[in-house]
């Protein structure tokens, strides 16, 4: 196939329209509908006429190949022979020991001499000593008598100096030829400094990325979503302002990322050809965000090694072009190149226009996806409105007065939290400290520890809870899953994730949390039985998305967080249960848990001490119920 | 006091199954199915597979997995709630890679149940988060 392939059927086939080149070229009839660029070319005739001025000036080789050749000639593939022509800058590549090409010293910040790699374009800095204060528009006005038309990209001053670039060595030329002949309006002459020079990049101000959100909804075709970035310096609206936007710069490509992101997720076909891209880094996350994106066009860059195309390996290609690339010249052998590309992107069908023939693997090659991510779950109807229900009035509970969840617990609830710090989010600031004296992660604390923080009962639960940082929950990030249901013994287990404020604590942290609830069958309601609360920091995408809609009724949480604050009610809950378990007298019941902060269970221990040591008066236990 | 050792056997437990369970899921996928029954029911992100058969060929083509386990918990479930069999309740959280895809946080729970001497998952309930 080697051979074949700058045939006429290969030609024929090449899908995506390089515009700038066409005019050598007769492509056949039959290019695929998804690539055709829409009508009305982003060049005018002027720009073609002067890249194919450019095109011959550069191909001093075309009469030194054999004949069929010709026409694919500016479009080196991974074929051999490719470039070995005397004066082909093609045999400058790969270093002649000494010189440094004009990608490296591009790369370096070096300014690039006679490169034309990219069609004939050669930016050169114009700088004017003293421009400044003779104004832009004065500078313009007196510049056209050079008599060439030009486009001042990325105009502006430095120091005294005004400063602009031209991207055509002809109009270079004839601004220096005006050197001296201009009278300044202060009677000096208007000197005029020109010199080749890597490219200008247009900085990405305000107004600069509202142009190029505007060029890249004009490029952008909804039909057959495709965004056709080829030859993006060429832009003729972006010219005509003086704008010149390098796909090469990672700024710029992050800024390309995230108009698609925000305005075309749902791009299929992207042509970044002709752009002078040496890297594919800054394109890193185009798989995320453009997951519909299955053909690219990378033809006429300067990619050079396999790594560019690691970069983009996440992609689920279809189609790709590689073609006018320096890799492809690395490649010998095509069913090598074939090989290389196809290891990266396997369910490649189209490679520079030729149809891969089926790439035969094995069964256990197919990779197995997993299921897109799906909300809440719920079984039926009536346990989605009975799970609502709850979580509805437990949260508003939680977050304004925890006291009053004491109803929602059993009488021998089982209950433990366990906070965990998630190396995802180990930028976040805030530490958890408040949650790990009672905490009950397992991979952390010992056996001693575990006993402490497993609360049995509801009372000690409740108490737990309300010595945990007030809080404000955002119900629109609750995910719930029902995990367990018994109809027969009216057992139901339901999690739910989500995120809430501490309200009271400095700097308001926000936490994610997952908590377990399995709850039995209660009259018309549910009682939790067991609970486990899992607390984290949250991740950057949560916080972003953390209270993004407001609460409905903004509640003006009482906040007790002492323990001190507990109703008397719930005092005199917890001095019966005292009671009973200690066999001391309410009197002295209410003693020992007020002298241990109503901590239900620092008193279990601190009378089991005593009670051990002797130390407690006989009389404390008369009277005990 | 009978909370005390229910609890102390439910760690115990706890701490072989997360062992065990994550290591068969990264390294011997072909043994997960060991882990369940007839009757459980799995949750993966909201996407339910019930029985052995649909939650094992679920787990079986779940691309290859890395854990990081952060934080595990465990509760003894007395009263024998679920078919009237000693049971835990297991959760586990931390990170998770798929594939080479990036590495994703997760919560995840389980009710265990002693089946004879072995523990089967009754339930298995999975949520991943970026």
């Amino acid at each position: 196939m080697g051979n074949n392939r700058r045939g006429e059927g290969f030609r024929g086939k090449k899908p995506f329209g390089h515009q700038g080149h066409d005019n050598r070229q007769s492509y056949g009839t039959s290019r695929k509908v998804s690539f055709r660029p829409k009508k009305g070319s982003y060049y005018s005739s002027k720009d073609k006429g002067a890249l194919l001025a450019a095109v011959f000036d550069e191909d001093d080789r075309m009469g030194e190949e054999p004949g069929p050749s010709h026409s694919n000639s500016r479009y080196p593939t991974y074929s051999r022979g490719r470039g070995k022509g005397r004066g082909n800058r093609g045999s400058f590549r790969g270093g002649r020991p000494g010189t440094i090409d004009g990608d490296r010293a591009r790369k370096m910040g070096l300014p690039v001499g006679r490169d034309k790699d990219d069609g004939g374009v050669q930016w050169h800095k114009v700088t004017i000593p003293h421009g400044k204060k003779c104004g832009k528009d004065w500078l313009m006005q007196n510049l056209q008598q050079c008599g060439t038309p030009f486009v001042p990209f990325h105009f502006h001053t430095e120091s005294h100096s005004s400063v602009f670039y031209v991207n055509d060595r002809l109009q270079a030329n004839s601004l220096r030829a005006l050197s001296r002949q201009i009278d300044q309006p202060s009677g000096h002459k208007l000197v005029i400094i020109t010199s080749p020079s890597s490219e200008p990049s247009s900085s990405l101000t305000e107004e600069n990325t509202k142009l190029l959100e505007e060029c890249l909804g004009r490029r952008y075709n909804a039909d057959t979503k495709m965004l056709n970035l080829s030859n993006l310096f060429k832009d003729d609206v972006l010219s005509a302002q003086g704008v010149y936007f390098a796909l090469n710069r990672p700024t710029i490509a992050m800024a390309v990322m995230d108009i698609i992101k925000t305005s075309a997720p749902q791009l299929e076909i992207l042509d970044l050809s002709s752009n002078r891209i040496f890297s594919m880094k800054a394109y890193r996350k185009l798989h995320e965000v453009a997951p519909c994106l299955n053909r690219l066009n990378l033809g006429s860059n300067q990619l050079k090694i396999e790594a560019d195309l690691d970069d983009l390996k996440k992609l689920q290609l279809v189609e790709l072009h590689m073609d006018g690339n320096p890799i492809c010249n690395k490649y010998d052998d095509s069913a090598e190149y074939i090989s290389m590309v196809r290891k990266r992107f396997p369910r490649l069908l189209t490679l520079d226009g030729h149809e891969l023939p089926p790439a035969i693997g094995f069964d256990l090659d197919v990779k197995s996806a997993l299921p897109s991510i799906k909300g809440n779950f719920f079984p039926n109807d009536n346990i989605r409105d009975l799970v609502c229900r709850f979580l509805d009035q437990y949260y508003s509970l939680y977050d304004t007065n925890r006291q009053a969840l004491l109803e929602a617990y059993h009488d021998q609830v089982i209950f433990s939290m366990c906070p965990f710090y998630s190396k995802l989010a180990s930028s976040y600031p805030h530490k958890l400290n408040d949650y790990f004296s009672d905490g009950r992660n397992m991979s952390r604390v010992d056996q001693q520890r575990r006993q402490k923080a497993l609360k049995v009962g509801r009372l000690s639960v409740v108490a737990l809870l309300d010595s945990m940082p007030a809080t404000q929950h955002d119900p629109s990030s609750y995910v719930v899953d029902v995990n367990y249901f018994n109809e027969a013994n009216g057992i139901l287990s339901f999690t739910v994730l989500g995120l809430f404020k501490e309200t009271v604590t400095k700097h308001n942290p926000i936490r994610s949390f997952s908590r377990t609830f399995v709850t039995q069958a209660q009259g018309s309601g549910i009682v939790i039985v067991n609970e486990e609360f899992m607390i984290t920091n949250p991740v950057s995408d949560q916080l972003k998305r953390a209270f993004q809609v407001p609460a409905p009724t903004p509640s003006s949480s009482p906040v007790t967080t002492s323990s001190a604050a507990l109703t008397p009610e719930l005092q005199q809950e917890m001095v019966k249960r005292f009671c009973m378990d200690s066999r001391m007298n309410p009197e002295w019941s209410q003693k020992c848990l007020t002298e241990n902060a109503w901590d239900y269970e620092k008193s279990g221990k601190m009378f089991q001490d005593l009670h051990a040591q002797g130390r407690i008066p006989p009389e404390a236990f008369i009277g005990s119920p | 006091q009978e909370i005390k050792a229910l609890s102390k056997a439910a760690d115990t437990a706890c701490e072989q199954f997360v062992k065990l369970y994550y290591e068969t899921m990264e390294k011997r996928r072909h043994m997960v199915s060991k882990f369940y029954m007839d009757s459980s029911t799995l949750l993966w992100n909201g996407n339910p597979a019930k029985g052995l058969t649909e939650v094992t060929s679920f787990l079986e083509n779940v691309p290859s997995t890395k854990y990081v386990i952060e934080g595990m918990d465990t509760h003894p479930m007395p009263g024998e709630p679920i078919v009237d069999q000693k049971s835990i309740l297991v959760t586990t959280s931390g990170t998770v890679q798929y594939e080479d895809s990036n590495s994703k946080g997760f919560f995840q729970n389980f009710i265990l149940t002693a089946q004879g001497t072995t523990w089967k998952i009754v339930s298995d309930s999975m949520r991943t988060f970026e």
